[in-house]
């Protein structure tokens, strides 16, 4: 199962290779990252069919997490890849927001892994 | 003479005789065509009466006149009538010699005149009863008299009365007393009085009488000299009567002087201005002893016989005791000593008889030369005796007379030189006096001016003080609002730290986490890790425990390097926050800067969710730290910043969808400084305002959400804070970049 990353900070990619080290050594994830929500949208054109899960950052430089969400869901209508918005601003009006653009899940920094996990395995089931 | 003298004086209070005898028939005549017993006839009998006293003529016509005028006066009880009345009547009866008689009228006229209080004819009752005093040889009475009139015309005050008095005054001492200095006196007296009088009359009388006096002492020169002025005022007085006597007298002095044509000029011009055979007789009998003494014997007996027939028509025995010697001295000059002594002889039995010093000095001359003559020795030796004696008698006399005058003129130099000495002191007094006024006038002068100048200066002060209180009050409160004003910008620095810090708030939460985020995972993978490799230890599989240690190292890495991240935050949010300026330290500019992008990005962000923006960061790998103020020039970064991103969001309000925000932030080293470029794509910064932005207030947000501070404090923190620089570059509707030059430190 194709995982995208999107986030601006580097580590975030370090970070998930080591916390999913088992599923992708089982092959159970298999992930790719972007750095800002353009470089998403550009590996989503070419990689359409494989990405099933979408998480993403909201604030970043550029174009933001909101805005990502909103091309995905206008682009991609089918078939319309799971979208998990990853935050630091954990207030409800960044969550309503989030919602009303469609996202699936709404987590916040610091993110808690074993919960990412459960979501992501009631997602992919 | 000495008769002649005494006429002469009574002449001197009659007036014009001619104009007299005009006056006579008109009065006459209103006496005719006026019979009435009233007032008017009282009047006009009165000044009839008063004419003749003073002419000298008394006579029964003259007695009648007064006695009808007492005689109306008393019946229709006319006082002053009366008075005047008396007067006459009394003068009358004193020429008489009925003395008694004259004395009652006069005292009766003396009580009219002090009951009808009419001074001036006070005054003169009390002359003539001095007058008719004298004539009685009263002298004591005669001199209370004249004091007593003296006195009344003093209080009186009337110039002309008062000279009239000291005349009568002189006169009495000098014919009466034989005093000539007092009679000097009082003739000098009257001259002055007579001059403040400014009456001609007056003068002309007192010049006769000091000539008279001048006449007794021998003085012919001054008595000259006065005779003549006396001529010439009567002359102008045109009384002719007058003239006569005076010319006769100013004859006589050159006569006495030895002067004989002068002397015979003058009697002839005499004799032409009387009538009356007495003045003739007189005026020949003189010319006779002139031309005796010129030699001129013809005409000397031709005028001595006409005189002396004329002398004895008058019965004049003075006049022919004076002929007579005056033929005696012919008669010798004839050398016919028995004519001479013949003539002699009775000229000074005439004299012995009636006493005259004078004649029996010259008819006892004569006779004494006319007995040399005949050779008579004895009786030549016995007359030369007496000649010698009476000679010597009359200088004796005369010696006195001037003894007397001499006395008097010392007297008078004396008071003279008293006089011009006190008048000296006066003068004196009068110049320190009108020194002192002049020196007080000054004083009070200097003492206005100075008071003066006080007030001016005193108001001056008090303006000046008040000036100094306003001014003092003005400064206060000008240090006062000083001091308010620095408050008030310590508050406003402080509001707009605040004002940015509250901004960062947002971005610093999300900021905080994000390192949290790293910290907290990679300290639980680090965790799980440890696991793994104790079993890989227990295994022996050491390959695998080997690449398990190099990831926990890695991921302690990261812990430690976002733990320091959220620090920096931290640490730098609390400096922003402090109110006292930091203290320089080397710093890295790049991570600075990256430091404040990222926060102001998410501050915005966080107040504006739809808001989003391009960051682009350029950073100079090889820049080098500066020693700067961390915490002024983060702030600087942060406005700098938050004014790109605000305008950034200003121009995609208004700009179309196909706009695309973008702030930049880059670094490099040039010239040995680090310049920092901050530059965003929004609506640029319009020429008019351009030189307003560093102005501390000056903002274009709208009210309430920018202090305007933002850039006056960066350009104070970059400018006189670090001895930097800071130029801007924009292009309206295009960009704008911010270019910050900082010294190494």
């Amino acid at each position: 199962m194709k995982i995208l990353v999107v986030d601006d900070e580097a580590d975030v990619q370090s970070l998930f290779i080591q916390r999913f080290r088992r599923e992708i050594k089982t092959g159970e994830f298999n992930f790719s990252f972007a750095l800002s929500g353009e470089e998403a949208l550009s590996y989503l054109e070419k990689n359409n069919s494989e990405v099933v899960l979408i998480l993403s950052d909201i604030n970043m430089p550029g174009m933001s997490g909101i805005e990502l969400l909103s091309r995905i869901r206008h682009t991609y209508e089918k078939p319309p890849p799971v979208v998990m918005m990853i935050t630091a601003y954990g207030d409800d009006e960044n969550r309503r927001q989030a919602m009303q653009n469609g996202a699936d899940e709404f987590l916040t920094k610091p993110l808690d892994f074993t919960l990412l996990k459960d979501k992501l395995h009631t997602f992919l089931q | 003479m000495k008769k002649f003298l005494l006429l002469f004086l009574f002449v001197l209070f009659h007036l014009n005789f001619f104009g007299q005898e005009i006056q006579i028939k008109k009065l006459d005549k209103q006496l005719k065509d006026h019979p009435q017993a009233d007032t008017f006839r009282v009047n006009r009998l009165n000044e009839l009466g008063t004419l003749f006293r003073l002419i000298g003529v008394s006579n029964e016509r003259f007695e009648a006149t007064a006695n009808q005028a007492l005689s109306i006066s008393r019946k229709i009880g006319y006082a002053t009538g009366e008075g005047y009345a008396l007067v006459n009547l009394g003068w009358i009866n004193s020429q008489k010699g009925e003395h008694q008689q004259a004395f009652i009228m006069l005292q009766q006229a003396t009580a009219i005149a002090e009951h009808t209080n009419d001074k001036t004819f006070l005054i003169n009752v009390l002359v003539l009863s001095g007058w008719a005093e004298q004539r009685t040889g009263e002298l004591r009475e005669a001199l209370f008299y004249y004091l007593k009139a003296d006195s009344v015309a003093m209080k009186l005050d009337d110039k002309k009365l008062i000279a009239r008095c000291q005349t009568s005054l002189s006169s009495l001492y000098q014919n009466s007393f034989g005093d000539l200095a007092k009679a000097m006196d009082w003739a000098l007296k009257a001259e002055k009085s007579a001059e403040d009088a400014n009456d001609l009359r007056s003068k002309a009388t007192a010049w006769s009488a000091i000539a008279g006096i001048y006449t007794t002492l021998g003085d012919q020169e001054n008595a000259l000299a006065y005779y003549k002025k006396s001529l010439g005022a009567n002359k102008t007085l045109g009384n002719s009567a007058l003239e006569f006597s005076l010319l006769n007298r100013i004859g006589e002095m050159y006569r006495l002087t030895g002067k004989y044509p002068e002397a015979l000029k003058a009697y002839r011009e005499g004799i032409s201005k009387t009538k009356f055979p007495y003045n003739i007789e007189l005026t020949e009998s003189n010319m006779a002893d002139v031309y005796v003494k010129m030699g001129n014997l013809p005409l000397a007996f031709k005028y001595a016989f006409h005189s002396l027939k004329t002398a004895q028509e008058l019965n004049d025995t003075e006049g022919i005791e004076w002929i007579k010697s005056i033929l005696a001295d012919a008669y010798l000059k004839e050398n016919k000593p028995d004519s001479a002594l013949f003539y002699a002889k009775y000229g000074y039995a005439e004299a012995s008889r009636t006493g005259t010093l004078e004649f029996k000095r010259d008819n006892s001359q004569a006779m004494a030369d006319a007995y040399v003559q005949k050779g008579d020795f004895a009786n030549a030796y016995k007359f030369q005796n007496l000649y010698i004696a009476y000679r010597d008698s009359m200088s004796s006399s005369e010696v006195t007379n001037k003894t007397s005058v001499l006395q008097y003129n010392y007297d008078l130099a004396k008071k003279q030189a008293q006089i011009i000495t006190l008048n000296q002191e006066k003068k004196l007094q009068r110049y320190f006096l009108t020194g002192a006024f002049i020196v007080m006038g000054l004083i009070a002068i200097t003492v206005i001016i100075l008071l003066r100048n006080n007030r001016h200066k005193q108001k001056a002060n008090v303006l000046l003080s008040k000036q100094k209180h306003m001014i003092e009050e003005q400064r206060d409160q000008t240090n006062k609002a000083l001091e308010e004003l620095q408050i008030t910008q310590t508050q406003l620095i402080q509001s707009e730290k605040m004002a940015s810090l509250g901004e960062l708030t947002a971005g610093i939460a999300h900021e905080i986490q994000n390192p949290l985020n790293f910290i907290n995972n990679f300290s639980e993978v680090n965790t799980e890790l440890i696991d793994e490799m104790k079993q890989e230890i227990e295994k022996g599989n050491f390959v695998e425990v080997k690449t398990i240690a190099v990831d926990i190292k890695e991921n302690q890495q990261k812990i430690n390097q976002h733990g320091k991240r959220a620090d920096f935050i931290v640490k730098g949010m609390l400096q922003h926050s402090r109110t006292n300026t930091g203290e320089r330290q080397l710093t890295n500019i790049n991570l600075l800067a990256d430091e404040f992008f990222k926060l102001s990005y998410h501050g915005l962000r966080a107040k504006d969710k739809s808001f989003n923006s391009e960051m682009t960061t350029d950073f100079d790998p090889n820049l080098p730290k500066a020693n700067i103020i961390q915490q002024e020039i983060g702030r600087v970064l942060l406005n700098l910043f938050n004014n790109a991103f605000y305008a950034v969001s200003q121009k995609i309000k208004t700009a179309g969808p196909d706009y695309r925000p973008e702030v930049s932030v880059a670094t490099l080293f040039e010239t040995g400084n680090i310049v920092i470029k901050v530059k965003d794509n929004g609506n640029g910064i319009p020429e008019s305002i351009k030189s307003k932005i560093m102005q501390p207030f000056f903002t274009t947000k709208p009210t309430g959400e920018g202090t305007g501070l933002g850039l006056s404090l960066t350009y104070d923190m970059v400018v006189k804070g670090h001895g930097g620089s800071i130029d801007v570059d924009t292009k309206e509707g295009k960009y704008t970049e911010f270019i910050i030059t900082l010294p190494l430190g």
